[in-house]
């Protein structure tokens, strides 16, 4: 789908109007190698960084006859390896130097720096400063020096904000990529584990890092997800979000076909089953796909905790999303069509809450819902110590007075906060949403036709799902297409030593675990 | 891309016709009149319906502050009683005098008036089984009396008198007879239908202040085909039911092999079976009947349960239950005759070669077939005391 759509878009644009270049016009300067003089140096400088004051430049003396310029921007590069590994070595030679000694020529030897490049040209040159490097041009010298100074103040690794779990790592990503990459790498100490690294984005060069098992992950598919970013052309990429809708194959449908984790564990593990996971720099979070819509009902402690609590958290779960997704339409469809479907006492006392109330069934749904999910949003974007004021005030105003002021009845108060405890049992943000947005459509539908109306909900849903691929993996895969090995790890999670294959999704070295384990049951017998 | 704008075209034709068809059989909740009971009667030639409405604003529920108001009484109901012509233009002419819309589905029990039963159920049969709302799992009872008088009683346990007639249904029988299994037996051959029957009673001696009438099941109602043909008391009706291997943890009073009083023995798990016999023209029904007794009183002061002394209690007990049977039978078969334990349906399923020989004659025959009653009952559990708990030592009867 996706390369359908930006195959249309392309044709069109070339039809209708003149193709414009991507991207700023850049100074003339830039195409320029780099020049001869410590004066022309300056010029040049001054004019690619025009009106940038976080740009430092530094006059420095290599040797007593050798005039140098350090430029950095100030800020992103870490001061004191410029001090300590740069400007004091440079420093402490000039010092050192005999008069009567030519001088020494200037090598990566003398800088106590570990990455140093060579560059000739003003347009990598200024790429290097934009990418935290330090410059170094020596007057009467063609080339220059970049010295990677990365550095500046970036978050540390804290714990998740949004995938927090009883039992498991309390690690999560931060907003730089190198730690990111690093994080994965402690987890994954093996060669095959590869970043493929791209920029992307015309201004703001993003780093965008693609990682995944060689010898696990199907190379078809690693060929398709190269394929596809490297289409991409934008100017900014900001957050992975960008690339997941650039780059999906459904972009018109609700269900999430990538997901996204604050977890290194959570990528680790994916990896391991065959997946891909990308890393923007600057985001925190990593993509990872194809996924499965069994995935997006999973959390990593599902894998942490012993199987028979995994189950039943898992259990626990379906069934909520269940509830999330339909009970606001079942108590609309059932009061207002099928008033029989319910034990007598129970629709009496329904009726007896809804007698007083003015509105239909399926206006006063929507009223709370839409009120509820109000309430969510505010919580969200309100800074913290408002946020406890909202929620109160929320929960008295809906809660109690709606139903004291005869508004609402009170089993809707019920159905609804049901359905908001409901959707967060979603351990994916991103499916939860989707299952949010569905049950509004759900709710009128149930309201139009009562469980009929559920009933054609359901199987459009269905038939969405079933027809729906994630980069080429089916969406229910698993149940749909069936497979034996995948259903282990869908309905129920099996015990470790039981889940010896990889899933079906990938295509070569399935078997992950030695079938005779020890401690499995099937192991002791031969003791 | 014609073809997506084509499919995109459909999909949008198709999601119109969900909002243009909707909506038709929509009922909001508080548009409807909940039916809870139904009592008919007949009144010279017309039929008398009795709705029992459920007034949910005034049922008391905790979320139904604000809603409702008003103080007419504290009841959870109200009646709406009207006659006309047919069952189905009582039900019209109840329409006509209120703002909501009927609604029977939640009707589970049906009262029919004495004398309506004894002029025949048939005719309204089939409205109260083609309408699907209203449903074949409700009970029928048969009244004394006039039904209406039996619904409008203040029975103050349960929210409603038909709900309390439900729940004493379900306390007389392990499956009281619904509408289905009415409608069936007065359609199959060789078993005649019979119904709960259900009186108003006061619940305290009617001279002591604040009397409430409430409801009282006391025997049943044999018909037939679908015709009343009499009642039979409660002692009876019991051992009849307990015949049909129907009964409900029933408690039977045997009096005690030695020494004065009597003991009662609760029929915890009991099952029946039909085994019948033709020879020669002649037929014999064998009811066996198994059942575990547990001991749930001793008033007498009787004291030895030793195992030889155990025998000898069910052996009291067996010739309990074998006069209880016996004396019922001989009232469906003599008085009515009704064979409402389906004597002749036995023969139809165990030995049909015989029953297309007797079949018309069935008639004839069924008062003077010979029943012979069997129980096995195991006496299991005599309690934790052995011995009358209230008396001396030396006024306990041993050997």
């Amino acid at each position: 789908m996706a390369d359908k759509t930006s195959g249309k878009d392309g044709s069109k644009g070339s039809e209708k109007k003149k193709h414009i270049p991507l991207g700023l016009p850049s100074p003339p300067i830039l195409r320029q190698p780099i020049s001869l003089s410590h004066e022309s140096h300056m010029l040049a400088l001054e004019d690619i960084f025009s009106d940038c004051s976080d740009v430092v430049f530094r006059n420095v003396k290599i040797s007593s006859e050798v005039e140098g310029l350090l430029v950095y921007i100030e800020g992103i590069v870490n001061s004191t390896d410029i001090q300590d590994h740069m400007l004091r070595p440079l420093i402490r030679g000039l010092i050192e130097q005999r008069t009567d000694e030519p001088a020494a020529p200037l090598d990566d030897t003398r800088i106590a720096l570990t990455q140093v490049k060579k560059v000739d040209t003003w347009a990598d040159a200024a790429d290097g400063v934009l990418e935290s490097s330090a410059l170094l041009l020596i007057n009467g010298s063609k080339e220059a020096w970049l010295f990677n100074v990365k550095g500046g103040v970036r978050r540390g690794v804290e714990e998740p904000q949004t995938e927090s779990v009883i039992r498991g790592p309390r690690e999560g990503f931060t907003e730089t990529l190198r730690v990111n990459t690093a994080l994965l790498r402690f987890k994954l100490k093996t060669p095959a584990l590869k970043m493929l690294s791209m920029t992307i984005g015309t201004e703001t060069k993003t780093n965008v890092v693609l990682t995944y098992i060689d010898d696990i992950a199907d190379p078809k598919l690693i060929k398709d997800v190269k394929k596809r970013l490297n289409k991409i052309k934008i100017d900014g990429i900001l957050e992975t979000g960008y690339i997941e809708e650039l780059i999906e194959d459904h972009p018109y449908s609700p269900f999430p076909q990538m997901h996204y984790t604050e977890r290194p564990d959570t990528v680790a593990g994916n990896l391991l089953e065959g997946r891909f996971a990308i890393f923007v720099d600057g985001s925190p979070f990593a993509l990872i796909a194809p996924v499965t819509m069994w995935q997006m009902l999973q959390a990593s402690e599902d894998y942490y905790e012993r199987f028979f609590i995994s189950n039943l958290v898992r259990w626990i779960r379906f069934l909520f999303v269940a509830i999330a997704l339909f009970l606001p339409a079942l108590y609309i469809a059932i009061t207002t069509f099928h008033q029989d479907m319910l034990p007598t006492t129970l629709i009496l006392s329904i009726a007896g809450a809804r007698e007083a109330i003015p509105f239909p069934a399926l206006v006063e749904a929507l009223i709370m819902e839409l009120s509820f999910e109000a309430l969510r949003e505010a919580g969200v974007r309100l800074p913290k110590t408002v946020g406890q004021a909202v929620s109160i005030l929320g929960a008295l105003v809906i809660g109690q007075a709606a139903v004291q002021a005869g508004i609402v009845s009170a089993p809707m108060v019920i159905i609804v906060s049901m359905t908001g405890i409901a959707s967060f049992t979603i351990p994916r943000f991103n499916f939860a949403i989707t299952v949010r947005l569905l049950r509004f459509p759900i709710m009128l539908l149930a309201g139009a036709l009562g469980l009929y109306g559920i009933v054609i909900g359901l199987v459009l849903i269905s038939v969405h799902l079933t027809q729906m691929t994630s980069f080429g993996v089916p969406y229910l895969s698993g149940l749909s297409p069936y497979s034996k090995t995948d259903t282990k790890d869908i309905v129920i999670r099996t015990p470790w030593w039981k889940m010896i294959h990889r899933p079906s999704t990938v295509h070569r070295d399935q078997q992950r675990m030695n079938d005779k384990i020890n401690g499995s049951p099937e192991a002791e017998e031969g003791w | 891309m014609v073809l997506i704008h084509k499919r995109r075209a459909v999909a949008i034709l198709l999601l119109c016709t969900i909002f243009i068809s909707g909506c038709w059989d929509r009922k909001e909740i508080n548009d409807i009149a909940f039916v809870i009971g139904l009592a008919i009667d007949k009144e010279k030639d017309n039929y008398r319906t009795s709705l029992q409405i459920a007034l949910p604003g005034q049922s008391g529920s905790a979320g139904s502050e604000g809603g409702g108001g008003g103080t007419s009484g504290d009841k959870s109901w109200f009646m709406l009683s009207n006659t006309a012509k047919t069952l189905r233009g009582t039900s019209i002419e109840g329409q006509k005098a209120l703002s909501r819309e009927l609604y029977y589905a939640h009707r589970r029990t049906m009262l029919i008036g004495e004398e309506l039963a004894r002029d025949g159920v048939a005719p309204m049969l089939d409205l109260l089984t083609r309408y699907p709302l209203n449903r074949l799992s409700a009970l029928p009872i048969v009244t004394r009396g006039s039904a209406y008088k039996v619904l409008d009683t203040d029975a103050p346990i349960e929210k409603f008198p038909s709900e309390m007639v439900r729940e004493l249904c379900f306390l007389n029988m392990r499956k009281p007879r619904s509408l289905k299994t009415f409608t069936d037996a007065i359609l199959s051959e060789g078993v005649d239908p019979f119904l709960p029957v259900a009186s108003t009673a006061d619940n305290v001696p009617s001279n002591w202040k604040d009397v409430k009438t409430n409801i009282k099941l006391d025997g049943i109602a044999i018909f037939k085909k679908d015709k009343l043909v009499g009642m039979i008391e409660k002692a009876p009706a019991d051992a009849l039911i307990l015949a049909m291997g129907e009964a409900n943890e029933p408690e039977v009073m045997v009096k005690a092999p030695r020494g004065n009083g009597d003991v009662f023995i609760k029929l915890n798990e009991n099952n029946s079976s039909l085994h019948p016999h033709v020879a020669n023209g002649k037929v014999t029904v064998t009811i066996k009947l198994y059942a575990k007794g547990v001991m749930v009183d001793n008033e007498s002061n009787y004291g030895d349960l030793r195992d030889q002394e155990m025998m000898s209690l069910t052996q009291a007990l067996h010739q309990k239950i074998e006069e209880d049977i016996k004396e019922g039978v001989r009232l469906i078969q003599k008085q009515y005759p009704a064979d409402i334990l389906g004597l002749g349906r036995s023969i139809h399923q165990q030995i049909p070669k015989e029953w297309k020989k007797i079949k018309d004659r069935w008639d004839d025959i069924y008062p003077d077939v010979k029943v012979i009653v069997e129980p096995h009952i195991i006496i299991e559990n005599v309690g934790v005391i052995n011995k009358p708990i209230g008396l001396q030592e030396e006024d306990i009867v041993h050997d």
